[in-house]
């Protein structure tokens, strides 16, 4: 049994009792000075009016901008990551960070010549950096710039999710995507649809698909694009009927088109899930589709630009140790693709940590009181890596 | 006597079993007392004089052979002891070192290289006590050869206790006359002379017991500690210091006896400190640099070595918790199986490491935090006819 004066001597010590004597609730940990203090008053997140990525120069980097509704639904129904897409629901709003990879390649594609072969630029970054985040801004700023897109939000889908894939009926040795195509088809018509009408692009050729069904030569692309939408036995085949024909038109300088594909190195992946008839995996090469945005890539036409993300998890899991670009596109997509522009993204510094941390104290997203805390942000800066994915994880519980 | 017991009694309120002697025989007694007390309360003091018959010749039985064993005890320790001295004499001579100045630390020195033991337990360890240490002390003769006891308490069964008790009583009366002889000459010390009992604590049930060589019972114990502390509170305590110290150890606190190290500097000016610190199987050798911007480093990669949460914030919060985070810079070493116990063996070496660069203050609290304490957990020895360490196997009633 303790003295009374031992006993307060003890809980003094603890921490537990404050000078006027109260005791403290029970389970309350020693913490540091700082943080005893009051919470500093709830800031705004440092936004931008301009919603259109056409407009964002340097001056806006760090600043969140808005994507209208509209937008959203017209151009990213397949583009952003789900655990983004969750986070903007619950936010009631789709903001984005002006980051300097996306005003980097903003500058880049307008400086553009375009009467040259493409450009090709290819983001490149560690895990959860925010490429994908960067192409989404960048494929916004082509949109609002009057490019037409050919957009393929992540390309390893086709690769290893897809819904199906047959053996093709018109190439020899080539394999189809049915299901995937059309859903890529229906994705383009509602990323061009305004652009379609207003260019009214016509088809240069002539499909047969069956002895019933013909396009005819300077049929709307939009024809085209239906064909492949209500036939998904000939969606592939159209799949690669529109790219050769929409290369064609960039060349005869009737559009611009730029090709946003997010993990390119999948192309040059050896490993698919689909087993042949004679029991071996199939080589993704022998895709229709894959055929189709390959032959994008060479440098054989104009008024054309390719932006692309080289990401490892677009890769098989054997093949995901670097995130560098030459061990990620492997000898055969390194020389398919070279000479491209790689564009490095990287973790948030300490302007864009501010930022991020901002925007969620404004969301209410971040209830703990010390979260807008000096102590408070240097402690999610570390805990993160100063990574925006795992930023975005450490920030979920809090 | 008997007048200081009444008062003692009066005043704690209490009773206590008092033994029943009468005046003559306890005045006589008190001499007893003064020349047995120390030897009753001492280990194993040899009865020198040797038994003599009383006068009328005749010596009960039971006395005889109480005063029997109590010879054959000391005879035993007697040879025990000579036992021991030849046994270290050839430990020296066996280890190679002078026997005259061979103590205990160096034979257990000796036998811990001689006989090395695996075992946990470490009394079941091979040792070589003293013989004093070893076999349980026994209370002298407590009663001369006519079967009179020597201690006047010899009847409450508990003599040495109650002795205490008394004393305790006759410092309490003395102290109070003190006072008052204080308060009549209006006699006010500055300084208070209270009994400080910072760096001390109570003996313990069974070290009063040992040193009683009494078996207490918890009343017994649980009535001396709340009397003692009484005595702690008047403000005159200081006076029965010697009386008070020998019921009280003293701990010391690791922190004052170690030296905290002096921070090194780098050829840059840079001050660096390096600790290291064990948790189960993993070693983690940890340099802090100061005047650094928050960058951690763990076996060449960042923070995210650790992809648990949890195991971030254990490396993190040494920093957070000193306020440091974002100050300095982190580099760690860590080898040894296991994740979680990596990050706690980083906690410790961080936590030793920043001890050279935080004040006194803050190192009391990091102590308090249990920061600079190692985790002793280990993973529990699996035991026969068990399936695991506590795990018993399926239990079938029939």
């Amino acid at each position: 049994m303790m003295a009374p004066s031992a006993r307060r001597a003890v809980l003094l010590l603890r921490g537990l009792v404050r000078r006027d004597g109260c005791v403290a609730a029970l389970g309350q940990r020693c913490v540091s000075i700082e943080a005893a203090q009051a919470p500093p008053p709830r800031p705004e997140a440092p936004r931008t009016a301009l919603t259109s990525p056409v407009q964002h120069t340097a001056e806006q980097h760090g600043l969140w901008y808005t994507l209208r509704p509209s937008v959203v639904q017209q151009l990213f129904q397949y583009g952003i990551p789900k655990q983004y897409m969750t986070q903007c629901r619950t936010f009631a709003e789709t903001c984005l960070m002006v980051r300097q990879p996306a005003l980097t390649l903003m500058d880049y594609i307008r400086r553009s010549d375009l009467s040259l072969p493409p450009n090709k630029f290819l983001l490149y970054g560690r895990n959860g950096c925010g490429k994908t985040l960067s192409l989404i801004h960048t494929t916004h700023f082509l949109a609002d710039a009057g490019w037409l897109l050919i957009h393929l939000p992540w390309a390893p889908r086709w690769r290893r999710n897809f819904k199906e894939v047959t053996p093709s009926s018109t190439i020899e040795g080539q394999y189809n995507h049915p299901l995937d195509a059309v859903m890529w088809l229906q994705h383009f018509k509602t990323q061009n649809a305004d652009l379609l009408k207003s260019l009214q692009l016509v088809t240069q050729e002539r499909y047969t698909w069956s002895r019933r069904e013909i396009t005819e030569p300077d049929a709307p692309l939009g024809e085209l694009v239906d064909v492949g939408i209500s036939r998904a036995r000939y969606s592939t085949d159209c799949v690669l009927a529109l790219t050769s024909e929409l290369k064609r038109h960039a060349t005869e300088g009737r559009c611009k088109v730029a090709v946003v594909v997010d993990g390119i190195n999948t192309f040059y992946s050896p490993v698919s899930r689909y087993r042949c008839e004679d029991k071996t995996m199939l080589d993704p090469k022998f895709f229709t589709l894959f055929q189709a945005f390959k032959q994008l890539f060479r440098s054989d036409w104009k008024n054309g630009v390719v932006v692309g993300s080289v990401d490892a998890l677009a890769n098989e899991g054997q093949r995901r140790e670097s995130h560098l670009p030459r061990y990620l596109l492997r000898k055969q997509g390194w020389e398919a693709l070279d000479p491209f522009v790689p564009i490095p993204v990287e973790d948030y510094n300490d302007l864009e940590m501010r930022s991020a941390i901002d925007y969620y104290l404004d969301r209410h997203w971040l209830q703990n009181p010390q979260a807008g805390s000096d102590i408070g942000r240097r402690e999610l800066a570390a805990l993160s890596a100063h990574n925006p994915y795992l930023l975005m994880h450490v920030c979920r519980p809090l | 006597m008997a007048s200081v017991l009444g008062q003692f009694l009066r005043r704690s309120g209490t009773l206590v079993r008092t033994s029943c002697t009468t005046q003559a025989r306890v005045a006589s007694g008190l001499l007893h007392i003064q020349q047995h007390s120390s030897s009753s309360s001492s280990s194993s003091s040899m009865v020198e004089e040797s038994t003599t018959p009383p006068e009328s010749g005749r010596m009960s039985k039971s006395m005889l052979a109480y005063q029997q064993r109590a010879e054959a005890h000391d005879k035993f320790m007697v040879e025990q002891v000579a036992e021991y001295e030849i046994g270290r004499r050839h430990l020296a001579n066996m280890m190679g070192e002078d026997p005259e100045t061979f103590t205990q630390e160096d034979i257990n020195a000796a036998i811990q290289y001689l006989l090395p033991s695996g075992l946990f337990e470490p009394s079941a360890r091979p040792s070589m006590k003293h013989p004093s240490e070893v076999f349980i002390k026994k209370k002298a003769a407590e009663f001369d050869a006519s079967g009179r006891p020597f201690h006047t308490f010899f009847y409450t069964g508990y003599p040495a206790f109650y002795e205490a008790l008394h004393e305790l009583g006759k410092t309490m009366i003395s102290l109070e006359q003190f006072a008052n002889k204080m308060a009549r000459l209006k006699v006010e010390s500055e300084t208070s002379q209270a009994f400080n009992p910072g760096g001390t604590e109570w003996r313990s049930k069974g070290e009063l017991s040992k040193m009683f060589l009494e078996e207490l019972h918890n009343k017994h114990y649980v009535f001396f500690i709340q009397s003692m502390n009484r005595l702690l509170e008047h403000p005159y305590s200081s006076r029965a210091e010697d009386f008070i110290m020998r019921f009280r150890k003293v701990v010391l606190s690791r922190q004052s006896k170690e030296e905290i190290p002096k921070l090194l500097y780098t050829a840059e000016g840079v001050p660096y400190m390096t600790g290291s610190g064990k948790r189960k199987h993993a070693e983690a050798t940890v340099t802090v640099y100061g005047r650094g911007s928050g960058k951690i480093e763990i076996n060449e990669q960042d923070i995210r070595f650790f992809e648990l949460i949890q195991d971030r914030e254990q490396v993190v919060f040494p920093l957070q918790f000193t306020n440091l985070l974002g100050k300095v810079d982190l580099v760690a070493n860590v080898t040894g199986a296991g994740l979680s116990s990596s990050a706690g063996a980083i906690r410790l070496a961080t936590s030793l490491a920043l001890q050279s660069f935080v004040d006194e203050h803050m190192r009391e609290k990091m102590r308090l935090a249990g920061l600079l304490s190692k985790d002793f957990r280990i993973k529990e020895r699996k035991k026969p006819g068990q399936k695991g360490a506590r795990a018993k196997f399926t239990w079938k009633k029939r």
